[in-house]
């Protein structure tokens, strides 16, 4: 943590209102926070790299723009609700999609993972991941990458809670198996 | 002694199996090694699942908007002010044909007879005095 961060202002939300007031060493303590995790589940639902650092960045525009002076829930937990809005959207409209299936995890030189992802057992992860079809990817990526919990989920998805808990057990049992075959897993 | 399924621990695991089923499942984990070295490895393998980290790209800092009323009103009364100059100068500039009233009234037709006995036959006519 920053000397001149937030480590005095033992608040998440307090280093948020200061990095939106325009304070340079809460702004990078939020990005040190937040921004790899908003990055993973951008990119995880997208599959794009050039989509997933335009939604972080979209991101951090649309939640200081916004007039929230409250400090109810997480920041995280805000910031990736955004994150996942603008990520569906994108899916929606299928802009810049990059299809991660084409192509061997071998060849680098054609992996649009390569970019973001520079260990090659991540790559195999988020091909795992990118492989469940989007109901159970979202859910497994809002969990583990927004950390909301499953009652947030089932109110973010509009879906009931016991849905969400199958979703979940399935997208890991699922990724397992995956991650099992390609050796990265016992 | 029958060991947990996989399943199950994976459910335990991500809490997503029945409040109710806990307490068994972890009395069975206080007795057998087997069943907690399993789910050891499957909480290391969710840990895998949820922790990809990507390359972060440069994220330049949204500025920030301060917001005042003063130049809403200095932009209010520049609208007002340019409105009035430009509605009197046209005005002014042009030059207006002179109003004819004509006594149109004369021209009505009378009212039907259903309604004549209501009307007042002449609305000029109004007895002074």
């Amino acid at each position: 943590m920053q000397e001149d961060g937030c480590e005095t202002v033992n608040s998440d939300w307090e280093c948020f209102f200061r990095a939106r007031d325009g304070d340079s060493p809460a702004w990078h303590e939020i990005l040190e926070r937040h921004q790899s995790r908003l990055a993973a589940l951008a990119l995880l639902m997208t599959g794009s790299a050039a989509a997933s650092d335009d939604i972080v960045q979209e991101t951090f525009l649309r939640a200081f723009k916004s007039r929230i002076h409250h400090r109810q829930g997480s920041v995280r937990g805000f910031l990736t609700t955004i994150a996942y809005r603008l990520a569906l959207k994108e899916t929606q409209h299928e802009k810049r999609k990059v299809e991660l299936d084409s192509g061997s995890i071998e060849d680098r030189n054609c992996d649009p993972l390569e970019r973001l992802l520079s260990s090659e057992r991540d790559r195999h992860i988020a091909k795992a991941i990118r492989s469940l079809d989007n109901d159970h990817r979202d859910v497994l990526t809002l969990r583990f990458y927004g950390d909301h919990s499953y009652d947030d989920i089932a109110k973010l998805m509009n879906i009931p809670i016991g849905t969400v808990k199958s979703r979940m057990f399935y997208a890991v049992k699922r990724c397992r198996e995956h991650l099992r075959e390609k050796g990265i897993i016992e | 002694m029958k060991h947990i399924s996989e399943d199950k621990l994976l459910e335990f695991a991500l809490e997503t199996c029945e409040v109710s089923e806990r307490p068994a499942i972890e009395e069975h984990l206080n007795k057998c090694a087997e069943c907690r070295e399993m789910l050891d490895r499957i909480r290391g393998d969710i840990e895998l699942i949820g922790g990809i980290k990507p390359k972060t790209g440069f994220v330049s800092q949204p500025i920030p908007v301060r917001r005042s009323i003063l130049p809403g009103i200095l932009r209010m009364a520049a609208v007002i002010t340019i409105g009035f100059v430009l509605g009197y100068g046209s005005s002014s500039l042009t030059k207006s044909d002179p109003v004819c009233v004509s006594p149109s009234y004369e021209r009505l037709s009378p009212p039907a007879d259903s309604v004549a006995g209501y009307a007042i036959p002449d609305a000029t006519d109004i007895p002074i005095g």
